[in-house]
This record gives structure tokens, C-alpha cells and sequence, in this order.
């Protein structure tokens, strides 16, 4: 069973004695077996993992607006959630944030990624995913995992999902991902 | 294999005390500097950790943190932005980290672009330029990261601890937001040419590589050597005494309590281990059981046999909600009391036992694990028989020398105290 599917923009600010001012943008993203959850991986990569995504690259590195910015997903089975969270720079506004994060995502929908780009997400996912089969102990939960989602071969099966992945389909893909009314967002403004 | 599994009983258990542990290749740079290769033949995964004498205590202010870094930060010919994409390019990732001792710069890839990438990086590291704007950039993230961090009790009680543990020793200076403006460009080239391009100690390398590719890396190296000669330390003189932080509006108290005690190279280090576990290493440990589970006081409580490269300490840390910290520390004085006048019981010793050997065993799962190992004895000037020794003395330890362990080693009158709340 899953949730309905989301209507509205859904938005919530909270005024707390915390530390720095947080901001959360969730939205939903596909199943654990479905080619969209490939697609997801990539596009958190390429939106905000490291110092090579381009939130950071934007926010940070050009706009000064954010003290850190990470894209990432959540979500074992069942529908999961594209994370964007980070903290603002002190003096900075949501609202700042809130246009230049936009601008950044509807990038994504408008223009495909670069061949180059590509080819540097999978080249780090290959990377990636020849370490989380270091150790027995991984190498079991791996297995176990992917016999659960229905078959332990598909373990071997998913360099060839990421490898199918052109720069068009993570375009549609950011196109129903990045709107509004998918998106659940959250403000945390520190009171100190 | 389905058919053989009755999943009504549960799996035997089989405790495999026999690690076999595995030396890496040992190589050297033209000018020495040791490189350890751990085979990695089931996997293409690649793993060097270049380690520099570079860490804190070399500097009075917090530079080393800063030159670890902007390592890859830019250099005459190539922006920050160049270098990431060119090692994302080949696939590959790098973590810069610095520790009192030790600067540590890791690269992650594959075998077959281990030299191309390790080339890049070498270049980029050699020929590092450490530009004005990156700095700035970095000392505001480090300084709004060390204010966000001093709101919170755990941060307080622990740099109060770490600065009255070893007071008078550098590994007890701790430091300001302040001091964080004032580093210079100038300092953090210093720095670098002396303890980062003369500072390599060693290279250790899990992966695979050809004849042709160990010999192309380890050529890399050649212009890097290490010429920092090991500070002599003064032993710290701790203050045993109970300190108070006051923090307005905090719901929690941090609390940290230890003592200076003594490095894995000691005789009786195996032993603390099994009494550290006891009291506090596990999540059914005394202190947990008592002050998480029957008390309700905290989320989670624990004790600690941590090191560096001049002394061994003993710390048990946790935060508490404010009105449980009187009897937060009486508990724990409790539980170190027992430990000292009476015998572990049987089961229980059993079970850290148990507990023990298979963190042994999960310490040494697969080729990365037992790089770690190495190196944590190697760098100590230990090799493997101190695993080995410890193995044993876990199997064959008593309740009875457990308690005189405590005695000796564990006496509340000699522990510095420090809450924040």
C-alpha cells in the first residue's frame, strides 16, 4: 500500500533555540525496483553529492548563501524521499535560499547533462559500488538484500541499470521530480 | 541450500579464535618513505592513505587543520574546481583529515586508474598553491562549524576535558573561534613545505596492481620525503579535579570523567580492554544497563581506552538530562566500585568474551579491515603478535585479575571530572 499521491506544496517553518538554521527539502521519489530509483541515485549525486554538486558549487562556492548543502535518498522498498538539506550561512535569508535552490533544480529539468557529467557519475557509482562489496559481512547483507527484493543475482544486474541511463532520462525524470507539489519543504530558524 | 536450514533452531555458534593475519608488501621510495601494500584480489577497489607528520600539536594555533584542508585546494596552473573534476573524471574520491599527530590524505579509486590518479593527485599536492579566496572560504566554514559546535554540552565538556587532561602537553590545547581568524596564508604555506612536502611517513595501499602499476605509483613519490623529527612531548600534569561549566538553557549535562593511563604497548593493556568492555565498550555494558536501561538518565553512556602517540587515557563520557546528574555520577561510581571489589560473574564474563573475539573477527573481515590493523600496531613500532597476545590474555583472563585490573588501574580519587549543563 502507498501513500496517495502528493497535491500541494507543503511547507513548514519552526522558530527553535538551535544552533544554525536548517532547511529540508523533501521530495517523493520511486520504489526500491523500479528504474526510477537508478535514476534518483544518479541525479543526488550529481545535484549535491560532495563538493562536486551543484548546489554546492552554486550556493556555497558561488553565492556564499549556505555553510553546507547535500542532495541525497532515502527509502529501502517503498517509495523514498530525494533529500535536499543544509544549513545557512549566518546573516543569510530562507528566502534567498529558497529561489537559488529552485533555480539550481529547474536547471535539471530544463537541460540535459552533459556527456562529460555522464560519464564522471558513473565512473564514481563503479567506484562506489566496488566498495560497498568490501567484506564479508557486506557482501552477505548485499546478497541477503537483493534475494529479499526477489532475486540475489540482481546484485550483478545493477551495473547495467546505471549503464542504460542517458542524460534524457534523468531530464524527465528531475521534470516530476523537482515540482512543487512533490515536494514537502521545512524551515528550522535558529532563535540564538 | 534452502533444504538444509531448519529455521526453527537457532544457528549454532562457533567462535573462531584463529585469525590469520596478513602482512602486507612492504616497498620503499627513492628516499625511503615506506609504502605497504595489502592485496585486495577478490575486488577492483583501491584505497591509498598518504600519512604525513603533520597533525595539531605542531602548531600552536589551528593551521595543520586548515593546510589538511586546502591540500587540493588549487595550485598555479589548476583551480579547486579543475583538480575535483579531473579526479572525478577518473572516478575517484579523496578525504583530507587531520588528527594531534597525523595528517591523513586517502584516495579511493580503481586499479586501473590507480597511477593516472594518483599521478593527479601527487601533482596537485606538490605543486599546492593554498590561493587566499579558498582560505577565506574555509576558515569562515571551520569557524561557523566550531560556533554551532560550542552550543552544544557534549563539545563543551569535552575540549574542557581534553584541555585539563593533558594540560601543559599540546595535545590539551584546544581551539578558539578567534584563533581560527588569525591563521594566515603565510603560516599555512610554512606549514606545508615543512610538514607535508618533508613530512610523508608512509603510504599504505590496499588494491591490486600490476608489476607495472605498483612501480609507476610508488615512482610518484619520488621527490617527497620526511624530515620532521618526533617533538619531545611534555607529559601532561592533569588536574584531578571536578570541574563545573555553567551553559544557560541547556536541557542536557555533558559529562566527562578519565584519567591519563597508558598506551597498547603497556602489559596490562590487553587486560584494561576486557575491563573497559565490562564497564563500558558494549551496549549491554554495566554503565549502559544501569544509567541507560534501569535509570532512564541518557540515550547512551560509554567508556573509552582512546591514545596518541605520548600517551594512553581512559574516559567514560555521556550526557544526561540536567536533574539526573547528581546521581548520573554516583552510578557510575557504583559501577566502577564493583568492578573493583567484586568478581564478574561467569555468564557475563563469558559474553564478553564472546563479544570480544568476534570484534576481533569483524576487525579483520576482508583486506581494508586488516590494512587498519596493521597500521594501528606498525605505527606504534607492535606488529601482529599484539593482536595475537591479546586473544590470549581475553581467553585466558580470570575474574580475579579483572578485579585486581580495576584496582590497579581505575581508582575514582584519581579521575578529573568535567560537566557542562
Amino acid at each position: 500500500m502507498q501513500e496517495p499521491m502528493q497535491q500541494e506544496y507543503r511547507t513548514l517553518t519552526l522558530k527553535r533555540k538551535v544552533p544554525a538554521s536548517a532547511f529540508y527539502y523533501a521530495f517523493k521519489m520511486s520504489e526500491r525496483k523500479s528504474e526510477g530509483y537508478y535514476m534518483a541515485d544518479l541525479l543526488s549525486d550529481e545535484v549535491g553529492k560532495d563538493k562536486s554538486g551543484k548546489l554546492y558549487l552554486s550556493l556555497k562556492k558561488e553565492k556564499s548563501l549556505v555553510h553546507e548543502i547535500n542532495a541525497y535518498i532515502l527509502g529501502s522498498l517503498d517509495e523514498g524521499l530525494f533529500v535536499v538539506s543544509g544549513k545557512l550561512m549566518p546573516g543569510k535569508t530562507f528566502e534567498a535560499l529558497d529561489e537559488a535552490l529552485w533555480a539550481v533544480l529547474n536547471t535539471f529539468k530544463t537541460e540535459p547533462i552533459s556527456a562529460s557529467d555522464l560519464n564522471r557519475l558513473r565512473m564514481k557509482g563503479k567506484t562506489s559500488k566496488a566498495f560497498q562489496e568490501q567484506g564479508l559481512l557486506n557482501r552477505a547483507m548485499n546478497l541477503s538484500f537483493f534475494q529479499l527484493l526477489g532475486d540475489a543475482n540482481g546484485i550483478n544486474e545493477e551495473e547495467g541499470i546505471y549503464n542504460a541511463i542517458e542524460s534524457m532520462h534523468l531530464q524527465h525524470y528531475a521534470q516530476a521530480l523537482f515540482t512543487p507539489t512533490n515536494c514537502s519543504r521545512l524551515f528550522i530558524e535558529s532563535e540564538l | 541450500m534452502e533444504s538444509t536450514l531448519d529455521r526453527n533452531q537457532a544457528p549454532a555458534v562457533e567462535l573462531n579464535q584463529q585469525i590469520n593475519y596478513i602482512l602486507p608488501e612492504r616497498y620503499e621510495t627513492s628516499h625511503g618513505i615506506p609504502v605497504f601494500l595489502m592485496r585486495n584480489e577478490s575486488s577492483e577497489a583501491v584505497k591509498l592513505d598518504l600519512m604525513f607528520d603533520a597533525g595539531s600539536i605542531y602548531h600552536d594555533s589551528p593551521v595543520a587543520g586548515l593546510t589538511a584542508g586546502l591540500l587540493l585546494a588549487g595550485t598555479p596552473d589548476k583551480t579547486m574546481a579543475e583538480i575535483n573534476d579531473a579526479i572525478d573524471d577518473f572516478g575517484g574520491y579523496f578525504n583530507a583529515s587531520v588528527s594531534a599527530d597525523f595528517a591523513y590524505l586517502s584516495i579511493f579509486g580503481l586499479n586501473e586508474i590507480t597511477p593516472n590518479l594518483v599521478k593527479l593527485i601527487e601533482q596537485a599536492l606538490f605543486t599546492a598553491s593554498f590561493p587566499e579566496d579558498e582560505l577565506t572560504q574555509l576558515k569562515a566554514e571551520r569557524k561557523q562549524n566550531l560556533m554551532v559546535s560550542l552550543e552544544k554540552v557534549s563539545t563543551l565538556a569535552q575540549r574542557n576535558f581534553q584541555e585539563n587532561l593533558f594540560k601543559g602537553s599540546p595535545y590539551g590545547r584546544v581551539t578558539q573561534p578567534e584563533d581560527i581568524d588569525r591563521v594566515t596564508r603565510t603560516e599555512i604555506i610554512a606549514f606545508y613545505e615543512k610538514h607535508i612536502k618533508r613530512g610523508l611517513r608512509k603510504i599504505n595501499w590496499v588494491g591490486n596492481p600490476t608489476h607495472a602499476q605498483l612501480h609507476a605509483v610508488i615512482a610518484c613519490f619520488s621527490r617527497w620525503e620526511n624530515t620532521v623529527s618526533l617533538p619531545s612531548v611534555p607529559k601532561p600534569n592533569p588536574d584531578n579535579s571536578k570541574i563545573k561549566i555553567e551553559k544557560k538553557d541547556a536541557v542536557q549535562t555533558g559529562i566527562r570523567m578519565g584519567k591519563i593511563l597508558f598506551d597498547r604497548s603497556h602489559p596490562d593493556y590487553h587486560k584494561m580492554t576486557v575491563v573497559n568492555t565490562i564497564l563500558g565498550e558494549y551496549f549491554g555494558s554495566r554503565l549502559m544497563t544501569n544509567i541507560r536501561e534501569d535509570k532512564g538518565y541518557t540515550y547512551g553512556i560509554g567508556s573509552y581506552l582512546g591514545e596518541n602517540q605520548a600517551n594512553g587515557y581512559f574516559v567514560i563520557a555521556t550526557e544526561v538530562g540536567n536533574e539526573f546528574l547528581t546521581d548520573t555520577l554516583v552510578q557510575i561510581n557504583i559501577e566502577i566500585e564493583r568492578l573493583r571489589n567484586d568478581l564478574v560473574p561467569e555468564e557475563e564474563l563469558a559474553l564478553v568474551k564472546n563479544y570480544l573475539y568476534g570484534q576481533f573477527l569483524r576487525g579483520a573481515d576482508g583486506p581494508f579491515s586488516m590494512m587498519e590493523l596493521f597500521s594501528a600496531v606498525e605505527i606504534h613500532g607492535l606488529d601482529y603478535s599484539y593482536y595475537r597476545t591479546a586473544l590470549k590474555t581475553i581467553h585466558e583472563i580470570s575474574a580475579e585479575e579483572i578485579k585486581q585490573t580495576a584496582q590497579q588501574h581505575l581508582n575514582p580519587n584519581e579521575m578529573l571530572v568535567v560537566t557542562a549543563g
